[in-house]
């Protein structure tokens, strides 16, 4: 992967170490000489972040690739951090087990980038997220020194949680190279049930209602039309303005009875049963959603994330919908249900995108909604003139100070990733 | 003996805290001298209980000043010397900050102060169909500050998930007396998770004081089965079976014959088989449809490894009965010894069976009595070694014991402690398990939020990786100004 290139940087030099000593020496050597390091992985999430301070250096961890030691009968696996989800997935699957994590683009997103990146997607309902099965970390940190934390148990409180400080760092305190997790079982059977409605609101309520009758769902997702059209898939596009998608896993006749009890519920609310899906079709169907909000588009295009409590989840994605008629963009909105993050895909399609000033307004103005909220906007992709204009992350709390204290022990010469994390970390 | 200076602190804690709420005579303090590792003492200058988020700040505010150290501390039920002060200095006692202040049924979250006792949570909120799932031993006594503090685990944490992973946000205060929130009500909140890395530092980062949790919704429903063994070894392979086969229960205890003998001798008597040589408690929950495949799974496997017997609850009467001997299984060990020391660590799952039997083999070598109860499905063993602090000859042969059990630990792949942390106990091992620049970057961690290093000094790193071993503060020594 040559010619990487971070909001309109390019970087002067690439580099492929081919194992963590060799990575550990590359960085030493970047460190004496003070050249700024943007550690890659599959690429897929080199948008994420404010613009870069410098980029001298890119660090692929593609040399980094292969599944450690992976012990079924403890259900931990250990793994190079440049290896890709799908890569380690087929792994596990061969012992009925699995990562539950769905972050888009399993076949090039890298573990390293995923953990580095807090990646999720809708399974995070029932699984968690990478701070919930990450318990091993080996690093490598700026001037080249190597640490571990953690290890393959399943339960550690051995000295601080290092794992968690990696995790969503976004690769500002080192360069993972291996990393252990806790898999699962994977489940006898799946289902999704898709039910069209009226209103975000009817959906997220009829969500809830499902939870209060004793259903254990895997993800539940509310999407809009718009979000529907980047699956191909037929059983989902039904033009209704709102689709709420249910997937249960468990063995087969749990599965079943909670689909019938599911229907039941259905039954005399505003809701309209689309389609069930069966295991196959489930597989199918979440593998093309997972990445459908960060499907390839040749345009101009946005992608924002909202996170909100319950009460105010229907009323941020009317802010976000709303945003995206102020910016003359088609607005995808993929709502996590039971999570209550709010992801919003504004395309260009038809029409010019705003100057920057514009959109830099329309983004301040979602912010402020959302911050009022009790919650946070994350603005994940725009063009590299808005990005700076306004702080991708938006985080300006009293933590920011001990953030930054911590930035300065790992990294004093601040190297890593410059200016891409929270308050210019 | 009251040293010169301490009126003129005392008046200012007074100010703070209110004159009835806080100890210095030396005869209250002993109360205060250790948590539940009673081999470790050390004696407060002053014990305070405070009532809200600010006097907690203003109090560590003049702990800094002063130069003195604090440490946390919820009912002390802590195995670690989590909550000893190491080096004296001022107790913040949190048993007034018992509120649950929020429950959000639709957020699934509850927002508590640290003085709230954990089962007092699943308590409140079981009419909303929730509960709080870590579930430590000690929960109708230990407080969630401490679980916080010690990332504490549980039986029912095998398929849920320890402490950490139920914490939303914290509101701390740090070292200088500063309150910040961490972490977030809504999910994913940018920046570095230190909500994440607060919880297990053992006191050492701050001290929180308002903490919002996951709620779990509680299952349709539940299946609790006891399996009895002959033998040891057929109790631990069902167990790497299980775990083997896929199958997540919410909890999978062992408990040897020593245990049950125990147990069935106190007024925990469960009804266990007292004949046999090891019983496993499985517990299942989800829904019932599901249910039934998996417990078919689970009597098909401990069959094939020689089970003499299962029983499965037949209801909340039953199953709180069979909990009932496993939660007071340490209690009622107190009959078998004057002394006992609860050991902790965790090795792999599939290693679990050679290393039960090493346990058993070095207890045997140090002429120690052990007993064994544990999170069998975490790896996370218990071994309850027996002794009589009286006798020098035995403390000196339990402690031995104690440290080949963490050697043979160590060698499979494990780690010193699963739940109890580090604290005082096993801080000299940590070099065993790190190198000097894993216990660097730790520290690094540790000065960013707490650059005086006054908060619950000593703890967690080993001695020479800290910033500097100080000796017992002493009122006497006090930098200049001090007094302002």
């Amino acid at each position: 992967m040559n010619g990487i290139e971070i909001d309109g940087f390019s970087v002067d030099r690439e580099e492929f170490p081919a194992s963590p000593e060799e990575l550990s020496h590359t960085m030493r050597q970047a460190f004496e000489a003070d050249a700024a390091m943007i550690p890659v992985g599959g690429a897929t999430k080199l948008h994420l972040g404010n613009p870069p301070r410098a980029a001298h250096i890119a660090l692929h961890t593609s040399g980094l690739r292969g599944v450690v030691e992976y012990e079924p009968d403890n259900m931990t696996v250990s793994v190079l951090s440049g290896t890709p989800l799908a890569e380690l997935q087929s792994v596990l699957r061969g012992s009925q087990q699995f990562l539950p994590l769905d972050p888009p683009h399993p076949e090039r997103a890298t573990l390293g980038g995923i953990v580095s990146c807090n990646s999720s997607g809708p399974i995070r309902f029932r699984y968690g997220t990478v701070r919930d099965m990450l318990i091993g970390v080996k690093i490598a940190h700026p001037d080249g020194t190597r640490t571990k934390a953690g290890g393959k148990l399943v339960k550690n409180v051995t000295g601080y949680d290092m794992c968690k400080l990696y995790t969503g760092s976004l690769g500002t305190l080192g360069v993972l190279t291996e990393l252990t997790f806790k898999v699962q079982p994977l489940c006898d059977a799946l289902a999704t049930v898709l039910i069209a409605y009226p209103s975000i609101h009817a959906a997220l309520e009829a969500a809830q209602q499902s939870m209060k009758s004793g259903l254990l769902p895997d993800a539940m997702e509310a999407w809009n039309r718009e979000a529907l059209q980047a699956v191909p898939y037929p059983a989902a596009n039904s033009g209704s303005p709102w689709v709420l998608m249910l997937r249960f896993g468990e063995v087969d006749a749990a599965v079943r009875w909670q689909v019938d009890k599911l229907k039941e519920m259905v039954q005399g609310s505003p809701g309209e049963i689309l389609n069930t899906l069966s295991t196959e079709e489930s597989e199918q169907f979440w593998e093309k959603a997972a990445s459908a909000r960060d499907a390839p588009f040749p345009g101009e295009e946005a992608l924002v994330k909202c996170s909100v409590l319950y009460q105010s989840a229907a009323e941020t994605a009317r802010q976000m919908q709303e945003a995206g008629q102020r910016l003359g963009a088609r607005t995808s909105l993929f709502c996590h249900a039971g999570t209550f993050i709010l992801y919003a895909r504004y395309l260009w399609t038809d029409s010019e995108p705003g100057a920057a000033d514009e959109v830099r307004q329309v983004f301040q103005d979602l912010r402020r909604q959302t911050t009022s909220a009790g919650g946070h906007a994350v603005i994940e992709k725009i063009r590299p003139e808005v990005k700076n204009a306004i702080d991708v992350w938006g985080y300006e709390a009293p933590a920011l100070e001990i953030m930054r204290r911590i930035k300065r022990e790992f990294d004093p010469k601040g190297l890593l990733n410059p200016g891409r994390f929270v308050g210019g970390i | 003996m009251k040293t010169e200076p301490k009126p003129k602190i005392l008046r200012e804690l007074e100010e703070i805290a209110g004159s009835n709420y806080i100890l210095h005579d030396p005869d209250e303090l002993l109360a205060y001298e250790c948590d539940g590792l009673t081999h470790h003492r050390s004696l407060p200058d002053f014990v305070v209980f405070p009532e809200t988020t600010h006097q907690v700040s203003r109090l560590v505010e003049l702990a800094r000043r002063y130069r003195m150290p604090f440490t946390a501390r919820g009912s002390g039920t802590g195995l670690s010397g989590g909550a000893t002060a190491a080096r004296g200095g001022m107790i913040i006692e949190t048993s007034r900050m018992k509120r649950i202040l929020e429950v959000d049924a639709e957020a699934r979250a509850a927002v508590v102060q640290p003085g709230v006792i954990n089962m007092e949570i699943s308590r409140r909120v079981a009419d909303a169909g929730f509960f709080y799932a870590p579930d430590p031993s000690s929960q109708i006594a230990c407080t969630i500050g401490g679980n916080i503090a010690e990332n504490s685990g549980g039986p029912h944490c095998l398929k849920y998930g320890t402490t950490v992973n139920h914490v939303l946000a914290l509101s701390v205060v740090l070292g200088d007396g500063e309150v910040m929130e961490l972490g977030g009500a809504a999910a994913d909140p940018p920046g570095y998770d230190l909500c994440g890395i607060f919880v297990g530092s053992e006191g050492t980062f701050g001290i929180a004081t308002e903490i919002r949790l996951r709620l779990v919704r509680t299952s349709p429903a539940t299946r609790t089965l006891l399996a009895a063994y002959a033998h040891v070894q057929q109790a631990t392979e069902t167990v790497s079976d299980i775990v083997a086969a896929g199958i997540v229960p919410v909890a999978l205890e062992m408990m040897d014959q020593a245990i049950i003998k125990a147990v069935e001798d106190s007024h925990y008597r469960a009804g266990y088989p007292r004949d046999a040589g090891a019983v496993l408690l499985i517990e299942l929950d989800g829904l019932d449809a599901g249910l039934k495949v998996r417990e078919e799974q689970i009597r098909a496997l401990c069959q094939a490894n020689g089970c003499a017997e299962i029983r499965v609850a037949r209801d909340p009467a039953e199953r709180a009965a069979l909990w009932a001997g496993r939660k007071g299984a340490f209690g009622a060990c107190g009959r078998l010894s004057p002394n006992m020391y609860l050991s902790d660590t965790v090795v792999p799952r599939n290693r679990l069976p050679e290393v039960l039997s090493r346990v058993y083999e070095i207890s045997k070598s140090h002429n120690i009595r052990v007993a064994n109860v544990f999170h069998a499905g975490d790896g996370n063993l218990h071994p309850i070694l027996l002794y009589d602090e009286k006798d020098p000859h035995e403390t000196r042969r339990m402690l031995a014991a104690c440290a080949d059990i963490i050697e043979a630990c160590l060698a499979v792949g494990g780690t010193l402690s699963g739940e109890h942390g580090i604290g005082l106990d096993k801080r000299d091992y940590m070099d065993r398990q790190f190198s000097e620049e894993d216990l660097r970057a730790m520290t690094k961690v540790k000065r960013a939020f707490d650059p005086e290093g006054l908060c619950n000094p000593d703890k967690v790193l080993p001695r020479r990786a800290g910033c500097g071993e100080a000796g017992r503060w002493d009122p006497k020594r006090l930098p200049e100004g001090a007094w302002v």
